[in-house]
């Protein structure tokens, strides 16, 4: 297919579950190319239906987080039919290597902060994992808005704190506690709906949609 | 060579097995209680069916592994979770012969049981796990003495929303095989709610949507096909994510919703498209059985888990990743 975009490939930055990142010279900037590759596996029209969809509304909000003062990667252009992503590079490290090397723990303060002000502007991340936060500099960037979607929902706003709880206490749990203490410390001093949020989460995690069935 | 009696009463099955020390299952006997058509398990109904059948399967499989109470190691139950008239049956008769026949006495959560077993028959070492049934809809990884959550469902399992929509259908339950069928006739794709949080899963938006359909007047056969193809899509990309996030190379999916083929290949691709091997639990042991309590059993035992008769309890809500492990690394 043709592509409207014209970017040299440098080379691939990651390959995750969905799509893959790929380091790009675009008119002598370097850039990230975030392309989303067909799951062969799938019905072909369900796969091209998730992957034009979810390209299009992470472009949106990448955008609006950042004005909602959510540091995140420049949106510079956009190919729906590719289902590609041009975006500002961000050199760094992630967080979930940060934590499993040294564990600076004053980190997740500042993501807390990050998802308290997506949160007040009535987004959610919908993937929050420690993947998904990079430390550029003294600078935290909250990157991967695929999962992303508009919502005013306290139990919406609920799972994303479910969701770096779980990252936490299975992947981090050296740090869990401390850590999941100081991310929400971040969240409540950013967003005034914390309480709401966090008095969901509890009653998430104690009814039924937690408890372990036969 | 020790050996352990394993008794599995969590739901529908009563079961018991023999299994020694070194993985040998040296017997596994089972009995389901089946409801009426058109209907659910009833608890009390269910704890009936195991009570009368309890003695018959626990003799079988002694006599079919070829030894005697005497000569066991331990006696091993399924402490929960699951429907509490069903789990005391199990817990009754497991702390009769232990404390008749002085034979230490090991609780073991009936998750576990299904990961555990998965684990020693597929030989997978440190798989992501799927653990798709009716009770369950989980995305878990062993790591540090236990199965940690990854992902999971935020409301109904895959198995009831199958399930629910066959009894919407009219068909009983379980339902699965005949949504297979109709789904493998069926061609045209209808939009259905495709909800994934990070590794959580919804599928009672899908379900809702599903019956929608249907009182719109599309065919039953697409709209079980659409049901499928994108409750599947969804725990794929799931399994998917979490390959991607540990960078583990085996997939490993046990419950009874793994009985479906259209998943089953759909899984194979998922894993190698994240350049790892999908692993499967025979059939025979996909479903609820003695083996899988028997097995974790030996496990703790040897590991100087015991529990008195007295303290032998049932728990009908428990969650698995509060379970110590002690032989994950």
């Amino acid at each position: 297919m043709d592509r409207m975009i014209s970017y040299r490939e440098l080379g691939v930055i990651a390959r995750g579950a969905e799509a893959e990142l790929l380091l790009a010279d675009w008119m002598g900037f370097d850039v990230v190319v975030k392309r989303r590759l067909p799951r062969g596996y799938l019905d072909v029209r369900l796969d091209a239906r998730i992957r034009s969809r979810r390209t299009i509304k992470e472009a949106q909000l990448l955008h609006e987080a950042r004005l909602a003062g959510v540091p995140t990667p420049l949106v510079f252009l956009l190919d729906t039919v590719n289902s590609e992503i041009v975006m500002q590079y961000i050199e760094g490290r992630r967080l979930k290597e940060l934590l499993d090397v040294h564990v600076d723990i004053e980190v997740l303060e500042e993501a807390g902060r990050l998802v308290g002000r997506l949160h007040s502007a009535d987004i959610v991340h919908g993937d929050p994992t420690t993947s998904n936060f990079i430390l550029a500099g003294d600078r935290l960037v909250l990157l991967d808005f695929g999962l992303s979607y508009r919502s005013r929902d306290e139990g919406d706003k609920a799972v994303d704190l479910h969701v770096v709880k779980e990252a936490l206490s299975s992947y981090h749990h050296d740090v869990y506690e401390e850590g999941f203490a100081r991310f929400l410390e971040g969240y409540v001093a950013t967003y005034k709906g914390s309480g709401i949020v966090m008095d969901e989460l509890r009653r998430m995690e104690s009814r039924g949609r937690y408890k372990q069935v036969v | 060579m020790s050996t352990c009696l394993g008794i599995e009463s969590t739901a529908h099955t009563f079961g018991a097995a023999v299994v020694s020390e070194d993985g040998r299952i040296m017997s596994d006997v089972k009995d389901i209680y089946v409801p009426p058509t058109g209907s659910g398990i009833h608890p009390r109904e269910a704890a009936r069916h195991h009570v009368s059948e309890a003695p018959r399967v626990l003799r079988k499989a002694l006599v079919e592994a070829g030894i005697s109470i005497d000569d066991l190691s331990c006696i091993s139950y399924s402490a929960g979770p699951g429907l509490g008239p069903a789990l005391r049956v199990g817990a009754v008769a497991a702390r009769a012969i232990s404390s008749y026949y002085g034979k230490p006495l090991v609780p073991v959560h009936h998750a576990i049981g299904h990961l555990e077993l998965g684990r020693l028959l597929t030989g997978a070492r440190r798989p992501v796990a799927l653990l798709i049934s009716g009770g369950h809809t989980t995305v878990l990884i062993p790591k540090r003495r236990r199965w940690r959550v990854f992902g999971e469902t935020l409301d109904i399992t895959v198995g009831q929303l199958i399930d629910q929509f066959g009894r919407h259908l009219g068909l009983s339950s379980p339902s699965g095989p005949k949504i297979e069928g109709l789904a493998s006739t069926g061609s045209t794709l209808l939009e259905l709610p495709y909800t994934v949080r990070g590794n959580d899963l919804s599928f009672s938006g899908m379900l809702t949507a599903a019956k929608r359909l249907l009182a719109r007047g599309h065919r039953q056969e697409d709209v079980a096909y659409s049901i499928q193809e994108t409750a599947f899509a969804m725990l794929c990309e799931v399994a998917e994510r979490a390959l991607a996030f540990t960078g583990y190379h085996e997939l490993m999916v046990v419950g009874g919703v793994a009985a479906n083929s259209r998943l089953r290949a759909m899984l194979k691709a998922a894993a190698r498209r994240q350049d790892a091997k999908l692993e499967l639990v025979p059939p025979r042991f996909s479903g609820d059985c003695g083996a899988q309590i028997a097995w974790p059993g030996i496990m703790y035992y040897k590991g100087g888990v015991r529990v008195r008769p007295v303290d032998a309890n049932v728990i009908q809500r428990w969650r698995l990743d509060v379970v110590d492990v002690p032989w994950i690394e």
